[in-house]
């Protein structure tokens, strides 16, 4: 059925290309949208009202028209009907805040091409740093299951520095994409409890000793709230630290209007524990997460106090429409992130290490090797539920017989990998229980079916309930 | 002159002999479980190992009075002093109190032979800490049944003793709230019942706000106590009764009831001064304080910081070794660890559960033989008596109809 469904895809996508071609040209002038977080996005806007904006663009890479639906909370400026290529403001490439910091430049921050010499790493007397990636899917390819390995090699290897390397992307606005796998990919499991399970392990099950340090290379959604768990935090140039506004949405949608503050605030409060053990205030927390608060900051010597509120010297979120989000450059001029480096020797530099050495471990490949091994089983088990739902087999019990080893199968592959199990629940949209009640009404089936004699029909077996069957 | 002097000198160590007897009373003897008789006086400090309710115990005291078939001793218990009656029968061994040494308590005989696990020695001089995490939802896994087993546990080793409810639960069934509020308030009476949060929401922060004292995890959070029932929040005078008892609960925990309004009703605002001198902190039901927990149309919950700096909570700890410190004990004397098994099997009682209750449902509607539906019958009946909450919210339909339908079957 996937290979149907992406073969329609693919014939969908070649007629838009066909289609589209002639006038995914440049239009002679433009839209231009500048938002808080110093993006800047060009195209056409073809939908807005006074609380979002449908902005048509071309993919420069793949050369196909698509659209994006922004936030008017989340827009500093628009400037409409500008002539192609010219901007008045500094392009995407470049961030700035919404507001200048006094005495703060406003370039972004440059790779330092003086870091730390990376020396030997049998040289015993350099300190070694370990880094771990923590990259990919949050629940998925970010799952306890691979780091309770990472975290055995860890203590194996024993680096005085372990540093995790955060990359995850989650449209939060959700790109309607041609592609429907980017329905899979631009989403993450939303289970606080694992995360904080994850982060239990990370913390507790290595030497008090080994100094921690998350280094952001990209952060968007719930992996921000995993990363504020650490009060070392450094980011890399590009990278930015928030949509974390999942969140509040988890609770907002109650229409008793106590009962919706009370699960607001239960949310909050538990996400908000990940920042505790960060030593990050909850007001911080609170304008992550909730749209409705307003953020900003006032110095008090190299200590920064945060309001939820626009007395602050520095108004970092006026709206009450969009949550706070950071990029490095702002995360470093309010002291939430301990520095800007792009490489590892910067980073080292900033940790204070003049020279260091990297730890060699596996857990790298480790984290390849489990990623690749539940993606390709995910990938199965579509095939086995695929022949499941088509299976052609005269023999009515050898059938049913069929089916039911099909479902086990899946149903130990979940078993294998928790992130086969969590990527089920969005497609196909069934969990492992399920599954297994089906093999439980497939073996009642066969008992019934073999009590009656019968051995006989033929066709096609779906899967499904009692009554289901060959026709 | 020798004669003399030899004479004075044997009157001196008489006389000395005298008076050391007349200090010291007159000696005892008691027999030992291992056939041994330790010998001393009355008025020594001893240390007397004896058996109560099948538990080795260690005493250490002045002994008063030694009959035939019991003997006293002056020793402190749950911190005052007082006499310890102790039948010769229990007694295990008899120490000089110079002599003690840490001893293994041994338990009774245990019949599967398998290796026993050292148990630290409980000492009545020291108060015992007995931990029960308690997570999951109220009503489920989170039960009154539990906290109840802890204190009876912990009755074993007389009154006094520490029993930490270690909190990880977003809340769940008011009815089981209520029943653990009245347990609670029983157990205070001979306990002191102390609440760890790692997340207390809702019925699960209303079981915390009964405890003599409220800890929290680095990470804790605790509020949201709003009642509500299919997605409507409760009113006019369930409403104005659930803000009196909780606010009830909180003043008697020593803490302000304004926390509790705002805990319930978005619209109960709460804020707080604090004295920089004395560290005396002043609620109101508004936002006039400096510090605001609330305004309107939010709902209080609180972190670990903010709940320490205001006083709700007495302190943040993340380990053991950390919250003995904070409720100022010496050491960590865990003595059982009956609570965490007590949460282990009933945790795993309730997944399996999970698992094989649908699975029976499903069984039952495709049975098609009376014997298969009589076992089933059968297995659901056993379920409420193993896990009576689980069935409960599973749906399953009383054992009383179960019963009806299998005499109907047979």
């Amino acid at each position: 059925m996937k290979k149907r469904m992406i073969g329609c895809l693919n014939v969908i996508l070649l007629l838009t290309l066909f289609v589209l071609a002639p006038t995914a040209q440049a239009d002679e002038t433009e839209d231009i949208i500048y938002m808080n977080d110093g993006r800047v996005l060009t195209g056409q806007i073809v939908e807005e009202d006074e609380t979002r904006i449908v902005l048509s663009f071309v993919d420069p890479k793949l050369n196909i028209k698509g659209t994006k639906t922004i936030l008017m909370s989340e827009v500093r400026k628009v400037e409409r009907d500008v002539a192609t290529g010219e901007t008045t403001e500094e392009t995407e490439e470049e961030t700035r805040p919404t507001q200048q910091p006094t005495g703060a430049s406003s370039d972004t921050p440059k790779a330092r091409t003086l870091g730390a010499l990376q020396g030997d790493s049998a040289d015993e007397s350099l300190p070694s740093l370990y880094v771990v990636k923590m990259a990919g899917q949050l629940g998925t390819d970010i799952h306890i299951d691979v780091y309770r390995d990472v975290i055995e090699d860890i203590n194996r290897v024993r680096p005085d520095v372990v540093i995790w390397k955060l990359e995850t992307r989650v449209d939060e606005n959700m790109i309607l994409a041609v592609k429907q796998v980017d329905l899979l990919e631009d989403w993450e499991a939303f289970d606080l409890d694992m995360y904080r399970e994850l982060v239990d392990a990370l913390k507790e099950q290595l030497p008090p000793e080994t100094r921690q340090v998350m280094w952001v290379q990209n952060s968007d959604g719930l992996a921000s709230v995993i990363a504020l768990a650490w009060d070392e935090m450094f980011m890399a140039p590009g990278a930015t630290l928030g949509g974390i506004r999942s969140i509040w949405q988890q609770a907002a949608g109650w229409e008793d209007a106590d009962v919706r503050a009370k699960m607001i605030a239960a949310w909050l409060g538990t996400a908000n524990g990940f920042l505790a053990r960060g030593g990050y205030p909850i007001e911080l927390g609170k304008a992550m997460m909730d749209p409705q608060h307003s953020l900003s900051a006032t110095w008090k010597g190299r200590e920064v106090e945060w309001s939820l509120d626009q007395n602050g010297e520095y108004i970092i979120d006026q709206s009450d429409k969009g949550t706070t989000n950071f990029l490095a450059k702002s995360a470093e001029n309010f002291c939430l992130s301990d520095g800007t480096a792009d490489t590892l020797d910067d980073l080292a530099l900033l940790m204070g290490y003049r020279e260091y050495r990297l730890a060699v471990g596996k857990a790298d490949d480790m984290i390849d090797d489990y990623v690749e091994a539940w993606r390709k089983m995910y990938d199965r088990t579509l095939l086995w539920w695929e022949e499941a739902n088509t299976i052609r087999v005269p023999d009515l019990i050898a059938a049913l017989g069929k089916q039911k080893q099909l479902l086990g199968k899946i149903v130990n592959a979940m078993n294998r990998y928790k992130a086969v199990e969590i990527r089920w629940q969005l497609v196909p949209g069934l969990s492992k229980l399920e599954l297994e009640l089906m093999i439980e009404a497939i073996e009642q089936q066969i008992r019934d079916a073999k009590n009656n004699g019968g051995r006989g029909g033929g066709g096609g077996l779906g899967v499904g309930g009692a009554g289901d069957g060959v026709g | 002159m020798k004669m003399n002097q030899t004479r004075n000198l044997f009157a001196v160590l008489m006389a000395l002999v005298f008076t050391a007897t007349l200090v010291a009373g007159p000696p005892v003897q008691i027999r030992q479980k291992d056939g041994t008789r330790w010998r001393g006086e009355l008025e020594q400090v001893v240390q007397v190992t004896f058996l109560q309710q099948g538990i080795e115990v260690a005493l250490t005291g002045r002994l008063t009075k030694v009959e035939d078939l019991y003997l006293v001793i002056q020793a402190t218990e749950a911190g005052t002093v007082r006499p310890k009656t102790i039948f010769m029968a229990d007694v295990v061994s008899v120490k000089n109190a110079g002599d003690v040494e840490v001893e293994r308590v041994t338990d009774r005989p245990n019949p599967t032979g398998a290796p026993e696990k050292p148990q630290k020695q409980y000492s009545a001089n020291k108060p015992g800490v007995f931990v029960l995490p308690l997570e999951g939802m109220v009503g489920l896994e989170f039960r009154v049944d539990e906290i109840e087993a802890i204190a009876k546990e912990a009755d074993k080793y007389g009154q006094g003793q520490i029993i930490v409810l270690q909190i990880k639960s977003g809340g769940g069934m008011v009815t089981e709230m209520e029943k653990i509020s009245k347990s609670l308030r029983e157990i205070r009476k001979r306990h002191r019942v102390v609440a760890w949060l790692q997340e207390a929401i809702s019925a699960a922060c209303a079981t915390a706000i009964h405890c003599d004292e409220i800890y929290f995890m680095t990470e804790g959070t605790a509020g949201s106590m709003t009642m509500f029932a299919g997605g409507v929040s409760v009113k006019d005078r369930e409403l104005a009764n659930w803000l009196e008892v909780a606010g009830d609960m909180m003043e008697q925990g020593g803490r302000s009831p304004y926390i509790a309004h705002a805990m319930i009703e978005d619209q109960h605002e709460c804020s707080y001064d604090k004295d920089p001198v004395t560290g005396e902190v002043t609620f109101y039901p508004d936002t006039s304080g400096e510090f605001i927990l609330s305004r309107k149309g939010e709902n209080l919950t609180f972190n670990s910081t903010n709940a320490e700096h205001c006083g709700f909570s007495d302190g943040t700890a993340d380990t053991t070794d950390e919250l003995a410190e904070l409720l100022d004990l010496t050491e960590w004397n865990e003595i059982s660890d009956a609570g965490r098994e007590m949460h282990r099997d009933w945790m795993d009682m309730v997944e399996k559960a999970n698992e094989e209750i649908p699975k029976l449902l499903v069984r039952l509607q495709m049975a098609r033989d009376v014997n298969t539906q009589i076992k089933i019958y059968k297995d659901l009946i056993r379920w409420w008596d193993r896990a009576p909450n689980v069935c409960m919210v599973m749906g399953v339909p009383p054992v009383e109809v179960l019963e009806q339908i299998l005499r109907q079957l047979r």
